[in-house]
């Protein structure tokens, strides 16, 4: 993700990688800015003193992004060797950026406005949930802004929580012609990371 | 290198040696059983591993990002019957039978999926972090905290303070930091180092709560794994209990003057518990002493079996009997130094 100038490494490999400035952390900007279209969002991370970017192999080559709010004891373990810890912002796989549901979670709520998601009907929460893609017919409210290949976030309107984040497969208006058309089946939302891959992948 | 736990040997009588073919038991077992608690109180023991189903699982409510009564109803919506666990924070255990029918599983709802809860196969679990006295600002050191329960309960607690958990397998910590990710828990620290020599790591360092809560041989747990029946023979089990040692040692090595820690075991092997927690009193000397915990609904300690005598202040940790406390084997014991 990240394009690592600035960022500073503690243990020399680059496995762990730290930042005091959320500015640094270019590939969520980036995606939060395409939402927002302002920084407004900038405020909901002013809980985090240091970023750290866990290259661990905890999870194979995947790296999870988190923020804690204390920099110094934050530092000190990872003098120590520590392999986590934080709050999760996202995780990146190459070079792609994968926000966490949590971290939208958090920013929806400080903002108060949702953007670039989809909220599921009951049988699409259930499917989501279980890896499956986001079909037409289980689409209940959109959020624009959404492109095609955008990031989205999906909720489950239960609770209002972020359940997993996907691919939109095609544009707003796109979207909103295929839900005109009825075509239930069309997959509108490929599946990226769902809460349910804690179960079936992370333990 | 230790005393108590050189000295002890059992020898199978046949009626041990009757239940243990009974049972399909190490005969070992079975006769520290029959001097532990006598013939009947042995069978009942016995019968309580059989029937796991008598064992009640529990949940934590992540009552940092749920309303915990608003997670109850909606736990009850699912047909499970929860009810609140009197000495442990926002605890319940889950009193309806679940078979493995029940769907959703409690492992498996949606509400578990979004972090609302951590799920313990039973209350035992619980005990630990409940004894050690935890505050809003704690710093706590969890030595051996895969795959994360008391670790959970413990971050949970401690909100504007943190735990260092530890453990030495890094796949196991896979799990804990999956659980810390799901239900959004941001003040643990994941360490992945051998908590025998975990000082050398953290040098400089000195935690006013330890939570020592060991690898051990799991003989309380029999009910949810039988294989446990046969899997330890003596030798094997005294190695598990010398490498308990090293462990507890290393780890007070970590633990501030007039700071507590708790050790802890999912066995009701005296090998593992009372033998462990006298080797160490013998090791520090006045440094250490046990101290009576704030809440014991279960046991205490045991101070003699037959010829064996442990050190007498014992008596005030905590021993968990499935067939008496409907919970799984534990032992815990709250440590002070000095």
């Amino acid at each position: 993700m990240l394009d690592r100038d600035g960022l500073k490494s503690r243990d020399g490999s680059g496995a762990l990688i730290y930042t005091y400035s959320i500015s640094d952390l270019h590939n969520l900007i980036e995606y939060l800015n395409k939402l927002y279209g302002s920084r407004e969002y900038m405020a909901c991370f002013d809980r985090f003193k240091v970023f750290v970017v866990w290259c661990t192999q905890l999870y194979g080559s995947t790296c999870i992004i988190a923020g804690f709010r204390d920099s110094d004891i934050m530092l000190h373990y990872i003098d120590k060797k520590a392999i986590f810890a934080g709050s999760v912002i996202g995780f990146t796989r190459g070079t792609s950026f994968i926000p966490h549901p949590n971290m939208l979670d958090t920013v929806y709520r400080c903002t108060r406005k949702v953007r670039g998601a989809v909220t599921a009907k009951y049988q699409g929460v259930k499917a989501f949930l279980y890896g499956n893609d986001l079909l037409a017919e289980s689409i209940g409210r959109i959020y624009p802004p959404i492109d095609k290949d955008l990031i989205v976030a999906v909720i489950d309107p239960q609770d209002n929580r972020v359940i997993g984040v996907g691919r939109s497969l095609y544009s707003y208006k796109k979207i909103i012609n295929i839900l005109r058309k009825k075509r239930r089946t069309t997959p509108i939302i490929k599946n990226v990371f769902d809460l349910g891959w804690y179960l079936r992948e992370g333990g | 290198m230790s005393s108590i736990l050189s000295k002890i040997r059992w020898e199978p009588s046949s009626q041990a040696r009757e239940l243990a073919r009974r049972y399909r038991y190490q005969p070992y077992m079975i006769e520290r059983y029959l001097r532990m608690l006598g013939p009947e109180e042995t069978i009942e023991l016995l019968e309580a591993f059989e029937n796991p189903e008598r064992i009640s699982p529990a949940i934590r409510c992540n009552n940092n990002i749920v309303r915990c009564d608003e997670l109850i109803s909606r736990l009850r919506a699912l047909g499970y019957r929860l009810e609140p666990i009197e000495w442990a924070s926002y605890s319940y255990r889950v009193t309806s039978f679940i078979d493995e029918y029940h769907s959703p599983t409690l492992g498996s709802t949606h509400e578990y999926l979004k972090g609302y809860y951590y799920l313990y196969r039973d209350q035992s679990p619980l005990v630990p972090p409940s004894i050690l006295d935890i505050s809003r600002d704690s710093v706590i050191l969890d030595t051996c905290a895969a795959p994360g329960g008391k670790s959970i309960y413990m971050a949970l607690e401690a909100r504007e303070g943190y735990v260092v958990s530890n453990d030495i397998s890094r796949s196991r910590l896979r799990a804990l930091v999956s659980h810390l990710m799901r239900m959004a828990i941001d003040n643990v620290i994941v360490m992945n180092h051998d908590a025998r020599n975990l000082d050398n790591r953290l040098r400089n360092v000195l935690f006013a709560r330890v939570l020592v809560d060991v690898p051990c041989s799991a003989e309380g747990y029999i009910m949810f794994d039988p294989s446990r029946k046969r899997k330890t023979d003596f030798d094997t089990l005294k190695k598990i209990a010398y490498r308990e040692i090293d462990i507890l040692v290393g780890s007070l090595r970590l633990l501030d003057s007039g700071g507590y820690a708790v050790y802890s075991t999912c066995s009701i092997a005296p090998e593992e518990n009372e033998a462990v927690v006298s080797e160490i009193l013998d090791i520090f000397g006045e440094k250490l002493r046990i101290v009576e915990p704030k809440i014991n609904m279960w046991d205490r300690g045991i101070t003699s079996i037959d010829r064996f005598e442990f050190n007498p202040d014992v008596e005030k940790c905590i021993r968990i009997w499935p067939h008496k406390h409907l919970m799984g084997g534990f032992f815990a014991c709250l440590i002070e130094m000095v």
